[in-house]
């Protein structure tokens, strides 16, 4: 494991870019999940990214590639 | 004399429908950015149409002011990207504003005076609650010129219960329970799908995307809706579930002169047979359809027996089986609003008559052996309003 702990702490007033994520059924069927950037302000504050948003990003980007993965190895043919 | 161009209705597409109020998909949405979205999505899905082509923009909206306000169709046609030359308008006429936008625009195209427009609506009525901000004038109620609760709906379809008693209670949830199961076999089949623009919408869990109407009740029954309570008068018949919810949505279409179709490249769906507009008395509004429709029916040449597919708004079950009867059609017509209606799908009050010409087109692709359909529905202050189409995937009639 990398120790981020340094680059995190490094702005106490970083505006965070959040990632969320949401479920969204395709015409398909399938479920695709769309993560979305949102730091929470309007036009006149537009998202910046910062350590703790890519950090926040990155840990998303991870569990999702896992829940990928177990849907892949239970999915039926 | 030189002939009149046939109008045709090239396409049409629209959000999905969301509930209205906090707990809807759209609550966090614009009205103006749910029209233009559709258009934009209609544009795209029309990459021949050039953009500076387009001869005028009509956008409905029954409220016309906040985030549904500076002239809608000009304001709305920038914001989808649509060149500055390409004028804009505004129209009213509550729940057919979408619907007279096709007429209006489809006038101007006969005339000569248009070879395309834009024409569509929207309604966010979580933002906009019916009747908000208007002030009647007093006449109305002080020279009896109309009962002073016709301005509510519900009280209109609570008198259609009345003046008709062989519209029970047990036929309009009938009616509503077919409403929402057609329409759970119609996405089942994807039927609807395919002519949603997805809309990006958010909420405390981030951002989303909107892909399905919002107000399904597929799992209705008879006994459910036997117990819900009535909406709008003690004893009352009409529920909120044999009524169309309130809902936030917008439609929006193409509307051509063949030749201009033809020359563009652009596909046709429909062509305009006929459309007309009339009167009733507000305190039964709807029943508006069935003097608009005669009429309509009077200036194409055709009868009832003509029409091979409806598309009726459903405002209230009662309201729909008042013109069932008078034109001797049954609850229970296949030909009637095959793939549910307003009732399941929600009435977005000025975007819903390009909804109904939407699910018809579709509906005509699939009927190669029916010819004319019809689109039709009644409005708030007693009127009524209809189009009758013809199917260019007609080939000739076959035994059903
Ligand atoms: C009828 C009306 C007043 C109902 O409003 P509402 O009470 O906010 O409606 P809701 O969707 O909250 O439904 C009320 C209840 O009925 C229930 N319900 C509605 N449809 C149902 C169905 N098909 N099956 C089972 N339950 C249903 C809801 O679950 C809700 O129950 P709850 O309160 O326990 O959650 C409103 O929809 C209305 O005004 N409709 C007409 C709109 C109109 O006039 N348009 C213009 C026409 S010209």
């Amino acid at each position: 494991m990398t120790d981020f702990s340094k680059l995190l702490a490094l702005d106490p007033d970083e505006v965070v870019t959040h990632s969320f994520v949401r479920d969204i059924r395709l015409p398909s069927g399938k479920t695709l999940a769309l993560i979305t950037l949102d730091n929470g302000k309007d036009y006149t504050r537009p998202n910046t990214l910062g350590p703790n948003t890519l950090h926040e990003l990155s840990g998303v980007l991870d569990r999702l590639a896992a829940r990928g993965r177990r849907r892949r190895s239970t999915a039926s043919p | 004399m030189a002939q009149t161009p046939d109008v045709v209705f090239v396409d049409g597409v629209r959000t999905p429908f969301g509930r209205a109020g906090e707990k809807g998909q759209y609550w966090r949405t614009r009205g103006d950015d749910l029209i233009v979205k559709a258009m934009i999505g209609l544009l795209e899905r029309n990459p021949n149409l050039p953009k500076d082509r387009v001869d005028d923009v009509a956008i409905a909206a029954t409220s016309q002011t906040g985030d549904q306000g500076p002239t809608i169709g000009r304001s709305a046609g920038i914001l989808a990207g649509l060149p500055l030359s390409v004028p804009g308008y505004a129209l009213d006429r509550m729940c057919a504003g979408a619907m007279t936008t096709v007429t209006t625009i489809a006038g101007a195209i006969a005339f000569g005076a248009y070879d395309i427009g834009i024409a569509g609506g929207v309604e966010h009525m979580g933002h906009h609650p019916m009747g908000q901000g208007i002030d009647p004038n007093p006449r109305f109620v002080a020279e009896n010129l109309v009962a002073a609760d016709a301005l509510n709906m519900g009280n209109t379809a609570e008198r259609l219960h009345d003046r008709f008693p062989q519209l029970t209670k047990e036929r309009a949830d009938h009616y509503a329970m077919r409403s929402q199961q057609k329409l759970e076999v119609a996405y089942q089949a994807g039927r609807i799908q395919p002519d949603l623009i997805p809309v990006a919408i958010q909420s405390d869990e981030g951002w989303g995307l909107a892909t399905e109407d919002q107000g399904r009740r597929p799992e209705t029954t008879m006994e459910t809706l036997a117990g819900l309570k009535p909406s709008f008068r003690p004893h009352g018949r009409v529920t909120a579930g044999n009524s169309s919810p309130l809902t936030d949505g917008a439609t929006v279409s193409l509307i051509a002169s063949a030749d201009t179709a033809r020359e563009l490249n652009l596909g046709v769906k429909m062509r305009m047979v006929s459309f007309a507009f009339a009167g009733v008395e507000p305190e039964v509004m709807g029943i508006g359809p069935i003097p608009s429709t005669e009429k309509a029916l009077r200036k194409a040449g055709l009868t009832i027996g003509d029409i091979g597919l409806f598309e009726l708004n459903e405002a209230f079950a009662v309201q729909v089986l008042s013109f069932l009867d008078h034109f001797g059609i049954d609850d229970d017509d296949p030909r009637v609003n095959l793939w549910g209606g307003a009732i399941a799908i929600g009435h977005p009050l000025a975007s819903s008559g390009v909804r109904l010409m939407i699910q018809l087109a579709r509906q005509f692709e699939e009927h190669p052996e029916v010819r004319y359909g019809l689109t039709a529905m009644c409005v708030g202050l007693g009127q009524g309003g209809s189009v009758i189409w013809e199917n260019p995937h007609y080939r000739g009639r076959s035994k059903r």
